[in-house]
């Protein structure tokens, strides 16, 4: 059988030869011929660094699509936020919540894809004044980026306050993104 | 020739450059998809901001109301970047609603009186429905991102 593989040379076979060397020396003579044997070197190389290229990418794309998923959320619940403050003077704290999955139902987040809960809380301003809290949490599938990880999801939060304000029936609210 | 060894590392180099290339040209993709995607979310974030903080045109002017949050969602990226439908509260001012569903496919129901209470949960109001298009082709498989080469975003605005 030939020892050359793309018209490449070998090195010296008598380095590896069997013969009648003892197996410290075998070993020895094994490892020193990998270490001298330079053929398909680009392809060993090229082998490695195409799994880091992929995990990388795969890491930059996967992060990309949650930050993209993170805006969506942060949208909905500013949406919901805002609507559970607008009915809060008008029709109290439950219809207040009520009113804010809905909005987030509305806008897609429903309970089969996301997890949202609201919250009557002290205004994040601190001027005494409540607000309603809405937070959103969806479990978003990664691609990629499983021949890295044995986690296949990744879950994104958004949450938003909207600060409600006190004596104006259903009227103007203060919008406050965090 | 057989016997040059000159080349081979080239060769070498030949042979796995597709495989980067394909990984290069994947990542670029779906990198510029999501990155159009999110200039859509934040152009009609945008919009629906400007619905809430305008709220009171729903009943004095919810043509010029309409307008606005066109062009808003159009120009967010650029001169006619996207293109949109807004809806403001069914066309009817005077009553508030109890609208279901989901982004893209809401019902508005009948119009009923401000502040009673919806079977599907919360009160009646006001809504502003805002839909944005933006059209990009990808070259590779997007995972459900894209429908037919178009990009599309919902919100669903309450403004009472």
């Amino acid at each position: 059988m030939s020892r050359s593989w793309l018209g490449l040379t070998c090195p010296d076979p008598s380095l590896a030869e069997p013969g009648n060397r003892p197996l410290a020396s075998k070993t020895v003579g094994a490892l020193l011929k990998l270490l001298e044997d330079d053929r398909a070197a680009i392809s060993v190389l090229s082998a490695i660094v195409l799994v880091v290229v992929i995990g990388s990418s795969a890491l930059s794309v996967e992060f990309g699509h949650a930050l993209l998923q993170r805006l969506d959320n942060q949208r909905v619940a500013d949406l919901a936020a805002y609507a559970g403050a607008l009915v809060c003077n008008s029709s109290g704290a439950d219809a207040a919540k009520s009113a804010a999955s809905n909005i987030a139902a509305l806008n897609g987040l429903t309970s089969n894809n996301a997890t949202v809960t609201t919250d009557i809380v002290a205004s994040p301003r601190g001027n005494g004044n409540l607000a309603v809290q809405v937070t959103v949490t969806t479990s978003l599938t990664v691609y990629l980026a499983r021949l890295l990880t044995s986690n296949a999801s990744l879950s994104v939060v958004a949450s938003s306050s909207a600060e409600i304000e006190p004596g104006i029936v259903g009227g103007r609210t203060a919008l406050l993104v965090q | 020739m057989m016997l040059e060894n000159a080349g081979a590392v080239a060769v070498e180099f030949a042979l796995f450059l597709p495989f980067f290339l394909l990984v290069f040209a994947g990542t670029l993709d779906l990198w510029y998809l999501i990155y159009t995607a999110s200039q859509l979310t934040s152009a009609v974030s945008a919009g629906a901001l400007y619905a809430a903080n305008n709220a009171t045109l729903v009943s004095t002017s919810p043509s010029t109301l309409q307008g606005n949050i066109q062009r808003i969602v159009a120009n967010a990226n650029g001169t006619s970047w996207a293109t949109s439908s807004v809806n403001v509260n069914n066309g009817d001012a005077a009553h508030c609603f109890c609208p279901t569903g989901s982004p893209g496919s809401w019902t508005w129901g009948t119009a009923v009186a401000c502040n009673r209470a919806c079977s599907s949960g919360g009160v009646a109001g006001q809504y502003v429905t805002i839909t944005a298009n933006h059209t990009l082709a990808p070259l590779f498989p997007t995972f459900g991102l894209t429908d037919n080469s178009t990009i599309s975003r919902s919100a669903m605005v309450e403004t009472q």
